[in-house]
């Protein structure tokens, strides 16, 4: 089981992660999703893996399910549903892409570097 | 369970039985079939498996288990043995003559551990009193056979001290109520609270250091077909040097810590989550450090007054 909880501790670029990178979740059907409070915990079916996601997370993989994004379209609708500014939640989205994609939640549409 | 179903018994029927043909007994919701051509074995088996319910001619047997000799000549000269589930290539390892009882409990344990995937199954500890049952998983040699032992003891009904057997439809536990494993110093605390022709004889210089097996009570035999949900999940953890505690888990950990605990978690996938997640919901997790088995019991006892 691995946690998707800790944005800040993880590093902030990934491969796959460029700025014009439309994300999507492949086959949101198959992800099983169990409200424990203070977290979530998501089966991920395609995987095999369960993971823990922390409320940010478990925000931006629903509004990826809902539709598919770029990280700033994500940084800003977090941040309006946050009412956080965008300059402190991008950095978090950034992380949180960066490890879904990791861990095969996510797949990029379109990638340019 | 009726007592019209015939037992295990020490009889010479049974001794010669367990050369030829095999004895097929019923353990909760298995069958197993196991035959041995080592007299002291069979002489070990009978005494700890006597009042098992012997398999009747309709049920279908679950699981098959020999213990042989490592070559022909080794049943007579420096005895060793192993364990043969009639694989060509055995995950048993070979053991000296004189560990009969051990091969054939690491067998049905292997055996029951990769083939049962009809239950979401847990490295676990199980009693159950009123109709609640508690699961206590743990590593082994944390304290979970003796305290669900001790347990068994004192009022509760054994289900299990190794297997948890989870219908993931029904959320209940199934009994398996095979022989206790007591390993080295929990030998002498549980030795002093049973008649001593309840304890198989020592198993010295095991891997695992000195081993006496504990048939189990009466009531977890005849009531091996009775499932029970469980209320609480335990992790016990004895430590004569520390304070003793009782510490609740939040919810997250407590999936964590019980998904860690399921055997064939990955093999059940969606199913094993659904599970989990339901068990999560429905039970209250702690950490239990106590200090001596008397002072364990009546922790559980508290906990299970106020458990749902």
């Amino acid at each position: 089981m691995t946690a998707v909880a800790k944005a800040d501790d993880r590093q902030q670029s990934g491969p796959s992660v460029g700025p014009l990178s439309i994300w999507t979740v492949p086959s949101p059907e198959r992800l099983l999703w169990h409200d424990l409070g203070a977290v979530a915990v998501v089966f991920n079916a395609r995987s095999g893996d369960t993971h823990v996601v922390d409320p940010l997370a478990h925000e931006a993989l629903a509004l990826l399910v809902e539709s598919p994004r770029t990280a700033s379209a994500l940084t800003a609708a977090l941040a309006d549903l946050l009412e956080a500014p965008e300059a402190e939640v991008g950095p978090k989205v950034e992380a949180i892409l960066t490890e879904f994609d990791r861990l095969g939640l996510i797949f990029p549409l379109v990638t340019v570097h | 369970m009726g007592r019209d179903v015939r037992d295990i018994t020490r009889s010479p029927e049974h001794f010669r039985a367990l050369r030829r043909e095999g004895l097929r007994f019923r353990v909760g919701p298995f069958v197993a079939h196991v035959r041995t051509p080592f007299t002291r074995l069979r002489h070990d088996f009978l005494e700890t498996y006597e009042g098992f319910p012997l398999a009747s001619e309709a049920e279908a047997t679950t699981f098959h288990l020999q213990v042989r000799a490592t070559a022909p000549l080794r049943r007579w000269l420096r005895p060793k043995l192993m364990a043969d589930a009639g694989f060509a290539h055995t995950p048993f390892v070979p053991l000296p003559g004189d560990l009969g009882m051990l091969a054939m409990e690491m067998g049905l344990n292997w055996l029951v551990a990769t083939s049962s995937d009809r239950f979401l199954m847990f490295h676990a500890g199980l009693v159950e009193r009123g109709g609640k049952a508690i699961l206590m998983p743990g590593a082994s040699g944390i304290g979970k056979s003796t305290l669900t032992a001790g347990l068994s003891l004192s009022g509760w009904r054994f289900f299990t001290d190794e297997f948890g057997l989870l219908d993931p439809d029904t959320l209940a536990f199934h009994p398996h109520p095979r022989p206790i494993s007591l390993k080295n110093e929990s030998i002498p605390v549980l030795a002093e609270r049973v008649m001593p022709e309840r304890l198989g004889r020592p198993l010295h210089e095991t891997p695992k250091g000195t081993i006496r097996y504990l048939k189990p009570p009466r009531d977890a035999l005849e009531r091996m077909a009775d499932t029970a949900p469980a209320s609480l999940i335990l992790y016990p953890n004895y430590n004569p040097n520390a304070k003793s505690q009782v510490i609740e888990l939040p919810k997250h950990e407590a999936f964590a810590m019980v998904r860690g605990a399921a055997v064939n978690c990955d093999r059940l996938g969606e199913t094993a989550f659904r599970a989990l997640a339901a068990l999560t919901d429905r039970c209250r997790s702690f950490r239990l450090i106590y200090r001596s088995l008397d002072q364990a019991i009546r922790m559980v006892s508290d906990l299970m007054e106020h458990a749902p």
